[in-house]
């Protein structure tokens, strides 16, 4: 089984604050694994993204993503290892507001290493894929909320990376936007990529993934996969 | 009131960068505001502020003291029309030999100069009170206080040795203090009882008279800038004594013409500087300010929403952008003074003047006065539209995705061939345009500077050597034209370290529009390498061809190529004018050609002067002195210094070196500021990027090129901008100074190497400016904005 995150005695603390955020968390992640982490406000989800994503650092642990230790890395190699391992989803979409839905997309491939015709030209046919081949010259602020978080996994998948984290990403959407979305992270799955969807809702988190995990208070509170070994 | 100033103290305490971003720029745009205001100040009647300053005399009258008693000079103090006077102070001259000494290299050389030795007690009497600049004043009678041109000249400082070689014995002075004296008769002070021993004794017809006495006296008078007032107090003065008692006498008004005229020189930079520093300093400031307000308004939607009035959004936008300007308005005040201070001395020392006045007060009203309306101007209207805006669109700003500002333009230069983080920095210009164009203009002002400063410091470079003729002749040789002994000419040419040499004479020569003669200078051999600049046409190269300074073809009309008759004593000759020079002798109406020419128009003419080029690696000031034992008494050689040529343009050098570096300092503050409110705004976008896969040096370069390329376009049109000012400034200055053109090559002093180099500058001065908020931007942690709703 080849696992593509694994955390080890995971500890974060932030500067500001008195309690740490993780605590002493352990993961192991195997490629095309489909991972709901949830829990409630505080619990460390988002944490544990951003380190797994290489936004931040590990006061302590090791976190192993795509083969790299994480810890070993400088700044700019994480980047490197963004561009070609991880599509980050969020909540609120985070697109370019000055740069079109193209663009959006294809700057990424550009970072990925792609000349700006090949960008655009696959910027291009996965937003057609993804339904928006009306709304590729539009800027985000001209997309519904459906559209904005469509045109963000298409940039998450632009550089084809085999890991795809996402941080609530129906957080902000409507019913029928949030099922379109996740249908779409649901097909991106069964098509071999690994999913880490970070979600508070138990139920989503049922329906979409095979595994959830469960954080309290920066610690693994539950791990469906060892409590189904653990039964067994 | 109490809730808006709680809230602008509590914003200006939780902002730290943005208050320490206005206060920064603040202190250095209230920096050289002052620098340049005081300079300004400064070169307004420079020479009355000194003269006041040093309580200075109207008139300066020498007295013979064997014709006159020392009771009835004293007694011309009260002569009518004399307000305040010293003296009579016992006054020689005589030859003083100055010795190369301690720190100083080559082999040891005595350099001989007549001087006006002065018998007086202290710097601080009543009139003419002096600066002393170094060192004490004199308390026995084998020291010696020179003047601090002199002491420059002489390469002398406290603590040498002196000789007066033309008395016996030859008596060694100490010299203990440098001083300056805005009368500018004395060339050195010693004890009033010391004058006797160090005056020469005169030789009369091979018998040994008394040492000749003389007295100063230095007089205040009550109308005294009327000339003829000046003249009627000297014809009292001079007609209470027996005939022929008065030696020499000089009023101040001559001495303020000179010093005034050279003030007049150093106006149009120091203008052109002050304005450049003002309005970089109002555009840094405007931009800052507007920045702020800008960048504000989702505080005053919150403000709103909890009750503030219109009125009290906009005063706590104001007051909190206020603070921090008066505080770097307190600091940069002295600042700017302290930085002003050389300045304001080599501005005096390079006017020939002893002290400085400048009415502070003035300035620093003026200064605040600015700096305030500035403030309030660029603050108070942002600040009233915030205050006019509702609370809901104004908390809505910074949230959700905003409309694509300058989408057509961001849509345009996205399509630039160009590497991603290149070509997002680019485009983000679009987004706000007026802080780009603000920002471009500050870099605009201190790229221009910089050209102007470059170009004028290499153009006053070339003055100061055309002048002084240093780089072609480095030692000149007069001579008495009754000297006897072997020809001079043999001597030079037999001198170790001789390369070439030209004979020059003197005479006169009418010539037509010019109602007196002028000087006729005649050269006895090969003179085209001395060294003057043309400005047109060519140097002689044959008798009958003759050049001459602008000033002459101006008050004749004559052109280049145009024949004319000079005369002189019944003869008259066929002159033609073959090339315009730059040439500053004798109030620039002369003639330069062959003295062939010369001492057949002028019979009475003759030769006695030298200018020699050296071998290379020669020491003039040992060949000088070699050259003059050589030559006995009647002939005194001395190596040509630029010393008194580029004393003027050291000032003008240092006052540009400084006002450019701060306007380049400002200029740099300003995209710093510009670049640390993008990024804050960006700050989201930027999180995105890096989220993307941009690494640090591609955030940095991202950040930097959306600057540098203002840089690179204001440069574009800051190069031209410079060298024009240059052009008008140079030949201002050339004008006011002596009515002469300026050599073509006195301008081109910028190559295209150099401009392109200066061009660079525009982005070195964005990129410094904006380097350090890149790297906050790209160390910055991405995780908080990227959760923000």
């Amino acid at each position: 089984m080849e696992l593509i995150v694994e955390l080890e005695a995971v500890r974060k603390v932030y500067d500001s604050a008195l309690t740490p955020a993780l605590d002493g968390v352990s993961l192991e992640i195997a490629a095309g694994e489909s991972v709901a982490v949830m829990g409630p406000s505080g619990s460390g989800k988002s944490t544990l993204l951003n380190l797994v994503a290489g936004l931040d650092r590990a006061t302590a642990g090791r976190v192993r993503v795509a083969g790299e230790e994480l810890g070993h890395l400088n700044e700019t190699r994480r980047a490197r290892l963004r561009r070609h391992s991880v599509g980050l989803i969020f909540q609120f979409f985070n697109l370019i507001d000055n740069l079109t839905a193209l663009e959006n997309v294809a700057v990424a491939a550009e970072l990925g290493g792609s000349t700006r015709a090949d960008s655009i030209r696959n910027a291009k046919d996965l937003l057609e894929r993804l339904g928006l081949s009306e709304q590729l010259k539009s800027f985000p602020a001209r997309l519904s909320g459906g559209q904005r978080q469509r045109v963000a996994v298409a940039r998450a998948l632009v550089n084809d990376p085999p890991l795809l984290l996402a941080d609530e990403p129906t957080g902000a959407l409507d019913t029928y936007s949030g099922e379109q979305v996740l249908d779409l992270l649901r097909d991106l799955n069964r098509a071999g990529r690994t999913l880490i969807l970070i979600t508070h809702d138990p139920s989503l988190a049922r329906t979409c993934t095979s595994r959830q995990i469960q954080l309290n208070d920066g610690r693994v509170a539950v791990d469906s996969i060892a409590a189904t070994v653990a039964v067994r | 009131m109490t809730a808006v100033l709680t809230k602008a103290v509590a914003d200006v305490r939780r902002r730290r960068l943005q208050t320490g971003v206005i206060f920064l720029v603040t202190t250095l745009s209230v920096l050289a505001a002052t620098m340049a205001l005081s300079l300004l100040v400064e070169s307004n009647a420079p020479y009355d502020h000194a003269f006041n300053q040093a309580h200075g005399p109207h008139l300066v009258m020498i007295f013979d003291g064997t014709r006159a008693t020392e009771a009835q000079i004293a007694a011309t103090t009260r002569a009518t029309g004399v307000t305040e006077a010293i003296g009579p102070l016992p006054t020689t001259n005589a030859q003083i030999e100055f010795t190369r000494q301690r720190g100083q290299k080559g082999p040891a050389a005595a350099l001989r100069i007549n001087a006006n030795i002065v018998g007086r007690a202290g710097p601080d009497l009543a009139v003419d009170r002096l600066t002393l600049y170094a060192g004490r004043w004199a308390t026995t009678s084998s020291e010696v206080v020179l003047s601090d041109l002199l002491a420059k000249g002489m390469d002398t400082s406290v603590g040498d040795t002196i000789r007066i070689i033309d008395v016996a014995g030859s008596p060694s002075l100490t010299v203990v203090g440098i001083a300056a004296s805005i009368s500018r008769v004395a060339d050195a002070w010693v004890m009033p009882a010391a004058v006797s021993s160090l005056t020469p004794v005169v030789q009369k017809s091979g018998r040994v008279a008394p040492p000749q006495t003389r007295w100063m006296v230095e007089y205040r008078v009550a109308d005294a800038n009327d000339a003829n007032a000046i003249a009627t107090v000297s014809r009292a003065i001079s007609g209470g004594l027996p005939s022929g008692s008065v030696v020499g006498s000089i009023s101040w008004l001559d001495s303020r013409k000179s010093a005034d005229l050279t003030a007049a020189v150093m106006v149009p930079f120091l203008v052109a500087f002050s304005a450049l520093g003002l309005l970089a300093a109002a555009f840094v400031i405007s931009n800052v300010v507007a920045g702020v307000v800008i960048a504000d308004r989702r505080q005053m939607g919150i403000m709103k929403s909890i009750g503030f009035t219109p009125a009290q959004v906009g005063s706590v936008l104001v007051a909190q952008v206020l603070i921090p300007v008066a505080i770097g308005s307190v600091v940069g005040i002295p600042l700017g003074t302290l930085v002003s201070e050389p300045f304001l001395n080599e501005t005096a020392q390079a006017l020939g003047l002893p002290t400085v006045f400048t009415d502070a007060t003035l300035v620093y009203g003026s200064v605040v006065g600015l700096v305030l309306v500035i403030t309030l101007a660029a603050s108070i209207w942002p600040s009233i539209k915030a205050g006019r805006m509702s609370a809901v669109s104004a908390i809505a700003v910074g949230t959700g995705p905003s409309s694509s500002r300058g989408a057509g333009t961001i849509a345009r230069l996205s399509r630039l061939p160009l590497r991603p983080p290149l070509r997002l920095g680019v485009a983000a210009l679009a987004a706000r345009p007026v802080r780009a164009v603000m920002s471009g203009v500050a870099v605009l002002i201190g790229v221009a500077t910089v050209v102007f400063a470059v170009g004028l410091t290499l153009s006053l470079h070339m003055v100061a050597s055309s002048l002084s003729r240093d780089q072609q002749v480095q030692v000149d040789v007069q001579t008495a034209p009754d000297r006897s002994g072997p020809p001079l000419s043999a001597l030079i040419s037999t001198t170790p370290g001789t390369s070439r040499f030209v004979a020059e004479g003197r005479g006169q020569a009418t010539v037509p529009g010019i109602p007196s003669p002028i000087p006729y200078y005649g050269y006895d051999g090969s003179s085209a390498w001395i060294g003057y600049a043309m400005i047109s046409g060519r140097w002689f190269d044959a008798p009958g061809e003759v050049v001459a300074p602008s000033h002459l073809l101006d008050v004749t009309g004559l052109k280049i190529g145009q024949s004319f008759t000079a005369t002189f004593g019944g003869e008259s000759e066929q002159l033609t004018l073959v090339g315009e020079i730059f040439d500053q002798t004798n109030d620039d109406l002369l003639l330069r050609g062959s003295w062939s020419d010369v001492s057949r128009l002028d019979p009475t003419a003759t030769i006695d002067e030298y200018e020699i080029q050296l071998r290379p690696g020669t020491d003039a000031r040992a060949y000088a002195s070699t050259l003059q034992s050589a030559g006995g008494p009647s002939v005194s050689a001395r190596p040509v210094s630029s010393f008194s040529a580029e004393a003027a343009f050291l000032l003008i050098e240092g006052v540009l070196s400084g006002l450019a570096l701060v306007l380049a300092g400002i200029a740099a503050a300003g995209v710093f500021n510009t670049v640390v409110l993008g990024t804050r705004e960006r700050r989201r976008e930027i999180a995105i990027l890096k989220a993307i896969g941009m690494d640090p040096s591609q955030v940095v370069l991202m950040v930097v090129s959306s600057v540098a390329a203002i840089g690179f376009v204001a440069a574009v049109v800051a190069v031209p901008l410079g060298l024009v000012m240059h052009h008008q400034i140079l030949t201002s200055m050339a004008e006011i100074a002596t009515n002469t053109r300026v050599p073509a090559s006195f301008y081109s002093v910028l190559g295209p190497t150099q401009l392109a180099g200066l061009t660079i500058a525009g982005v070195a001065i964005a990129t410094a400016g904006a380097w350090l908020p890149a790297q906050w931007a790209a160390a910055e942690r991405v995780s908080a904005p990227l959760q923000a709703e």
